[in-house]
């Protein structure tokens, strides 16, 4: 019955192959210009890039980049963990305190303390525990003992924990602010549609001009606007720009300003395709509102959902501009103790502040490896949740 | 019991309204902020606290013509930068020009490959596309450090062909268009070309039109992002005439301090933000379409 059909092959020659390239010419020519482009600013520097990664260069003319294998990769990632053990005394053995800018032994401090005097007990100096090249990222107790954690490059990891804690408070902040938006202006009343409007309006203009105006609206002096109305109601002046505990908040309080209308508008597309015939069926089958949206809303959400997820970890991952504009001073690009540093205001600060070029070509070739394993958890985390 | 059910339901719409309202203000509010920064006269802006209406509005803080006499008068926007000749005026035109050539060449560029791309058949078309796809992978920081250096190689620092062709090939203006371009019919093309059109015609007088509302909204997000790019005219432009307004926003931000400069700042923030919000007033739809499109943000 079934006859196959068998597709008659033309024969292979770099003559024929020829041929055809020649009769496609028009379109070669037509692709010409984008690829060359592409070719010389977008594929051309990914290959130089990597090249870079494995060398030291300076930027010098004269002195060209030297290899030095994965060395800066090394520099970069590599950690130590240990335990800091206290400081003793040795001629008693015991445990050396600080009182009152005194060096004492612990017999003496436990007096001085019943005296009223604060003591803080003494640890060997980290230098002493931590490998050769390495300082101090972080210490932490626990259980009663102190470790220390130790980087050769404390500073990226300082950056890439303030990354990651922007990345996740911004995205979920974010993507829940817009999908409870977009359920509560779903309706296309006149009230809502203006809203809407309002909120998507920083969507689409919340440029370097307007990141800009927020500095002045949280700066510390008695002109701010916060601090002004932290007056008002009779509460203490906060300096937050300069305040470690604020930058975070700062930062995921822009994102959230900045980043709410995107989401909004793609759930309000998301509810939208939602086929009404399901909602009324599910109501005849007798089926709650709160069941309604459990079982119909979220599932045919859900890709939007993983979408707005995915997108908003790449699009924090690669946070510069609020951190420039907002934190950054002429000295300190960081903000306060580089607690508005990022990788990529890292990343920055490396190449063209202090012109290490190789290995600032190394820490964006990590910046691109940790967006890849985000992005492919997410995508992997989403397809779980599909199953039921 | 009806009419006390309403009035129920009003009251209850009402208080859940009220939180929602509130953080529109918030979305609203940096731009308050800066319209009535930006009119405030100095002695008002030394005010403490700061008023929250205009009390006394002037264009002071754009052009101050008695610069001369503190401490109620300054040099006004206009007045500062005086290291470059016309001062925020050039960096007004600097910015417009690059970003408005970016998203010219980047349209043209991008549907004419987007054109090749869906309508012909030739041998590499699946591989150029899918290298295409690749590179999006890579974000743009990796480039960054090479890429400047190939600036400085070219002696392209500087210049606005520094800012201009890079940004030329943007694609993700042709994997958009490209998905565009499927839904118009071959018999269309095909029709062309029996009455002699050539491809190029056909890109110009058939394609181009057809695909308008999606050139649209790629434009208005391409020129958004040239518009508030801050990174790369910061490593490439070193010269003071080049400045972007980016750069001079930021600029403007570290330098100064205090409550009377807060004028200038207002200013500045205000002029750079007035061709966004035309453009969000105007092409409000387009900017919902594009997003709900290409799922992409400026």
């Amino acid at each position: 019955m079934e006859t196959a059909v068998i597709p008659t092959r033309r024969r292979k020659s770099i003559s024929g192959f020829l041929f055809t390239l020649w009769k496609k010419r028009i379109s070669y020519a037509m692709l010409m210009p984008f690829l060359a482009v592409f070719t010389v600013f977008g594929l051309y520097p990914i290959a130089w890039s990597a090249r870079l990664s494995l060398t030291e260069y300076r930027g010098i003319k004269d002195k060209p980049p030297q290899y030095v294998g994965i060395d800066n990769f090394k520099n970069i990632l590599s950690l130590s963990f240990k335990e800091l053990p206290p400081e003793l005394d040795e001629a008693t053995g015991e445990q050396i305190f600080r009182c009152d800018g005194e060096k004492v032994i612990e017999s003496v401090a436990r007096e001085m303390e019943a005296t009223g005097v604060s003591c803080e007990a003494r640890m060997v100096r980290p230098r002493d525990v931590l490998p050769e090249g390495h300082s101090e990222y972080d210490r932490f107790s626990f259980r009663g003992t102190t470790y220390i954690i130790g980087a050769t490059d404390p500073r990226f990891w300082k950056a890439l924990y303030n990354t990651t804690l922007y990345t996740m408070g911004s995205v979920f902040f974010s993507t829940f602010g817009g999908l409870a938006l977009a359920l509560f202006l779903q309706k296309q009343t006149r009230v809502n549609m203006t809203l809407r409007v309002v909120f998507f309006l920083p969507a689409v203009t919340s440029g370097i001009a307007i990141t800009a105006v927020w500095r002045w609206i949280f700066t510390s002096q008695n002109f701010g606007l916060v601090n002004t109305v932290f007056r008002f109601f009779g509460w203490e002046q906060v300096t937050f720009l300069a305040n470690v505990d604020w930058t975070m908040r700062i930062l995921i309080w822009l994102a959230l300003w900045g980043g709410m209308g995107f989401p909004m508008i793609l759930f309000l597309a998301g509810l939208k395709n939602v086929p009404q015939e399901l909602y009324e069926a599910a109501a005849i089958d007798g089926a709650s509102v709160p069941q309604r949206f459990r079982h119909i809303t979220i599932p045919l959400l859900r890709p939007t959902f993983l979408y707005v997820v995915v997108m908003g970890i790449i699009g924090a991952f690669q946070v510069f501009d609020v951190v420039y504009i907002v934190f950054s001073t002429t000295e300190t690009i960081g903000g306060v103790l580089d607690s508005a540093l990022t990788v990529v205001t890292y990343l920055y600060d490396t190449g063209f502040n202090m012109f290490e070029l190789g290995y600032a070509a190394s820490v964006a070739w990590i910046l691109f490896a940790v967006i890849f394993v985000m992005t492919m958890i997410s995508l992997r985390l989403g397809r779980v949740n599909e199953l039921y | 019991m009806i009419e006390y059910q309403g009035r129920m339901t009003r009251l209850v719409n009402k208080i859940v309204y009220a939180p929602v309202i509130f953080m529109a203000l918030l979305m609203i509010l940096p731009y308050y902020w800066m319209v009535i920064g930006a009119f405030k006269p100095v002695p008002e802006l030394r005010k403490i606290p700061p008023t929250f209406i205009v009390e006394d509005p002037t264009l002071n803080s754009f052009y101050d013509s008695q610069r001369d006499t503190p401490p109620d008068h300054q040099r006004g926007l206009f007045q500062r930068f005086e290291d470059t000749p016309a001062g925020f005026g050039r960096f007004y035109f600097n910015s417009m020009f690059v970003a408005v050539s970016i998203t010219f060449f980047s349209l043209v560029l991008g549907s004419l490959t987007a054109f090749v791309l869906a309508k012909h058949q030739f041998p590499g078309r699946q591989f150029f596309f899918l290298l295409f796809m690749a590179s999006m992978m890579v974000p743009w920081q990796v480039t960054l450090i090479p890429s400047f250096l190939l600036m400085r190689d070219l002696k392209w620092i500087d210049t606005y062909q520094a800012l201009i062709i890079p940004a030329s090939a943007q694609v993700f203006a042709v994997f958009f268009l490209r998905q565009y371009m499927f839904s118009i019919p071959d018999e269309i093309l095909d029709a062309a070309r029996v009455d002699g059109a050539s491809e190029f015609r056909i890109w110009r007088s058939v394609i181009l039109p057809l695909v308008r509302p999606a050139m649209v909204a790629i434009g208005l997000t391409i020129f958004l992002g040239q518009w508030n790019n801050l990174v790369w005219p910061l490593i490439v432009m070193q010269s003071a005439e080049m400045r972007t307004l980016p750069l001079a926003i930021s600029l403007l931000n570290q330098s100064l301090s205090g409550a009377t400069t807060l004028g200038l700042i207002m200013a500045a923030a205000l002029l750079t933000s007035i061709p966004t919000l035309l453009l969000f007033l105007r092409f409000q739809k387009e900017f919902v379409r594009g997003i709900t499109m290409t799922g992409m943000k400026g």
